[in-house]
């Protein structure tokens, strides 16, 4: 049986929508292979981080029909991403979800014409119940937790650097460097005088770190613009891009001692809401394709 | 949007945000008949501020050749196009700026340049607006002409990448209007790259953020002008600040310029930034090129500008460009001298209106030497 959602604020959302363009009216309730609206996580002993992990096999799958983000500026007028299958798993400590859509083209590099694929997931921090899908409110925090393809790039090979966009690129040297020529900015950047050159380096962005763990970040945010990154940082996160799809598996710390991370305890009710950046047509940041809060059920 | 007094425009326009003029507005002139095209500021700027790697091809101050010359390729052919034109009613201006212009989905019109139209910020350097006659090349004045356009951010009373910035992450500062982007704060999005109509503001592939002119504020803060006016060979540029509208002193080099003389005149003034570099027009160019680059103000600007010889106190103030490297907050025009003041009102720069002129013996007694140069 298909069920038709609106929550207090999605719905206000959706009507904010139509007035500033239509964003988001007209959600398709999500479609799982058994009829099923929800995510019903499945068990396993252990989370794979693999998006090709058999265990996936045993999760079943939502699909759901992506929107254009429309409430907030910059807005995407038209989606190029239009589904996203959903599984999800669960072992003691992690919460798995696989994301797979179809993208026939890898984008994984940037520059100030390249952007990156990538995926991200919502969950409510407060009360499922009353919390705003678009990016939360300040009573009602949401966390997200964001992976790209060129931060996955990054781990699969090296921190993307000038030379792997322009490998004949000349530089006689840069200040206070050390080596030479490439001068590859994860190796002769090491003091912080050289670091005063990259300033988003020196300001410690964490966009712009030189090295990451995972090709993931968590963050919170209270409302529109108000986006801020983890202190600490425990989702897991691996993508695949093979055939014309992007494979991705997140993985969330069940219960954290960081009050910005969900608890996701056993038995849990939450929600999940999805949001695709297609890199090849420039989308990022609010030019984005999503799907509003679905019920996430945690065995 | 709301509605902000665009003084430029000699209208109200749309702005995504309140309008908040600044204390101050930092603000520049820049002589477009004496700069040379000798690249001593962009060198100066990037070697102060741009060096690191991912901001190779990154100039927050260019000077290109108009008519062919553009960093990034044709951004302002780009954006006039994407326009769709407009009309000077005398000081009014009837078309529609960016913010007006802008489609349902984002705040401002724009586009974003490719990564290749930054590779060659010399293209066109120095290429002439139609082919010399046969023979001309020898004769008196040339019929041709270009000349050199000095660019840097304009420090917009109304920032198009500010308003573009879903992240808020680029502020302009209560208490001089600089305007800037937060290296903790921005996510690389470029809704500013895109948004900028000059395009003055940068993405860095290796931080994977944008950066942008920051108005040596370091320099401002301690009372000094900016790398690329110091040094300036030509001595084309002057850097102070505009008073609010209807607050401007005459003894402030910049208001007596730019407001009350108004021989120094915005870029683009229909793009609806209000930028705040402010340029004397080449006095050979074609006016309607002119026009369309710098508003209705030019004709009366360049009259304004030749009358300097026998119009002592805008000579004064043009002869503060260059000469000194204090912010100049006063000036006066005395009998031989321009004198300029600092922001405590202490004497900084005397400069002659004539300068002292010395001619020597062609043969020099003490040395034994004949002199090859004796004035
Ligand atoms: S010139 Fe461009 S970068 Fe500078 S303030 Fe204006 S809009 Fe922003
Ligand atoms: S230093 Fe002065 S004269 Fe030389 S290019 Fe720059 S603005 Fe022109």
């Amino acid at each position: 049986m298909k069920r038709k959602r609106a929550w207090v604020n999605g719905l206000a959302i959706a009507v904010g929508a139509v007035v500033l363009g239509g964003g988001c009216s007209g959600k398709k309730a999500p479609e799982g292979s058994d009829g099923a609206t929800e995510i019903h996580a499945a068990t396993v002993k252990e989370v794979p981080l693999d998006p090709a992990a058999k265990e996936w096999n045993t999760a079943r799958e939502l699909v759901v029909e992506l929107m254009p983000q429309g409430v907030a500026f910059p807005m995407l007028q038209k989606v190029t991403v239009t589904k996203l299958a959903v599984r999800a798993l669960v072992d003691p400590n992690w919460l798995g979800l696989k994301l797979t859509w179809e993208d026939p083209s890898q984008s994984d590099a940037l520059d100030v014409d390249q952007f990156t694929d990538a995926v991200a997931i919502e969950l409510p921090v407060g009360d499922p119940d009353k919390t705003n899908p678009m990016m939360g409110s300040k009573e009602n925090p949401v966390y997200i937790a964001h992976w790209k393809a060129a931060w996955q790039r990054d781990r699969d090979t090296h921190r993307a650097d000038v030379q792997d966009r322009y490998p004949n690129f000349w530089s006689d040297g840069y200040p206070f460097v050390s080596g030479g020529h490439p001068y590859p900015v994860q190796e002769s950047f090491q003091s912080a005088n050289s670091r005063r050159y990259l300033p988003g380096v020196a300001a410690a962005n964490p966009v712009s770190k030189l090295a990451r763990e995972w090709p993931v970040e968590e963050l919170h945010a209270t409302g529109f613009g108000s986006l801020a990154d983890h202190r600490f940082q425990d989702a897991r996160a691996r993508g695949k891009w093979a055939d014309g799809k992007w494979q991705v598996v997140l993985a969330v710390p069940r219960l954290v001692a960081d009050h910005a991370n969900p608890r996701l305890p056993k038995g849990a009710k939450s929600k999940v809401a999805f949001a695709v950046w297609e890199g090849k047509d420039g989308q990022v940041a609010g030019r984005k394709q999503w799907y509003s809060f679905v019920d996430l059920v945690l065995p | 949007m709301a509605k902000v007094k665009n003084v430029q425009l000699g209208r109200e326009m749309e702005y995504p945000y309140e309008g908040a003029r600044p204390e101050r507005q930092i603000a520049y002139v820049f002589d477009t008949n004496k700069c040379i095209a000798c690249q001593t500021c962009s060198v100066a700027c990037k070697t102060t501020w741009t060096s690191g790697k991912g901001q190779e091809q990154v100039f927050y101050n260019n000077v290109e050749t108009k008519p062919y010359g553009f960093y990034p390729q044709q951004w302002d052919v780009k954006l006039l196009n994407l326009l769709g034109g407009g009309s000077w009613q005398g000081e009014r201006y009837e078309g529609k700026t960016i913010f007006e212009a802008a489609e349902g989905s984002e705040r401002a019109q724009g586009y974003l340049p490719e990564q290749a139209e930054y590779a060659s910020p010399n293209l066109g350097e120095d290429v002439v607006a139609g082919s010399v006659e046969k023979g001309a090349f020898f004769q008196g004045i040339h019929q041709v002409w270009q000349f050199y356009l000095a660019r840097i951010c304009n420090h917009c009373t109304y920032p198009g990448c500010l308003a573009a910035c879903p992240r808020k992450a680029i502020y302009k500062r209560p208490e001089d209007g600089i305007v800037l982007v937060d290296q903790s704060r921005c996510r690389g999005y470029r809704e500013c790259v895109k948004a900028c109509p000059y395009k003055k503001v940068f993405y860095n592939m290796v931080t994977r953020v944008s950066e942008k002119c920051i108005g040596c504020f370091p320099l401002i803060e301690k009372g000094e002008q900016p790398q690329c006016v110091k040094t300036c060979i030509g001595k084309i540029r002057l850097q102070g600040f505009l008073s609010r509208p209807g607050e401007e002193r005459a003894d402030n080099p910049l208001d007596y310029l730019v407001r009350i003389r108004k021989v120094a005149l915005p870029l683009y003034p229909q793009y609806g930034t209000e930028p705040n570099v402010y340029y004397i027009p080449p006095v050979h160019v074609p006016r309607d090129f002119l026009g369309q680059m710098f508003g209705p103000g030019v004709e009366e600007a360049i009259s304004t500008y030749r009358s300097a010889a026998t119009d002592q106190q805008l000579l004064a103030a043009l002869l503060l460009f260059g000469n000194t490297s204090r912010i100049l907050h006063g000036f006066r025009a005395d009998k031989t001298e321009a004198v300029g003041f600092d922001a405590e009102q202490k004497e900084v720069v005397r400069v002659p209106y004539t300068e002292p002129f010395f001619k020597r013996d062609f043969f020099d007694q003490k040395r034994k030497v004949y002199r090859l140069n004796v004035t």
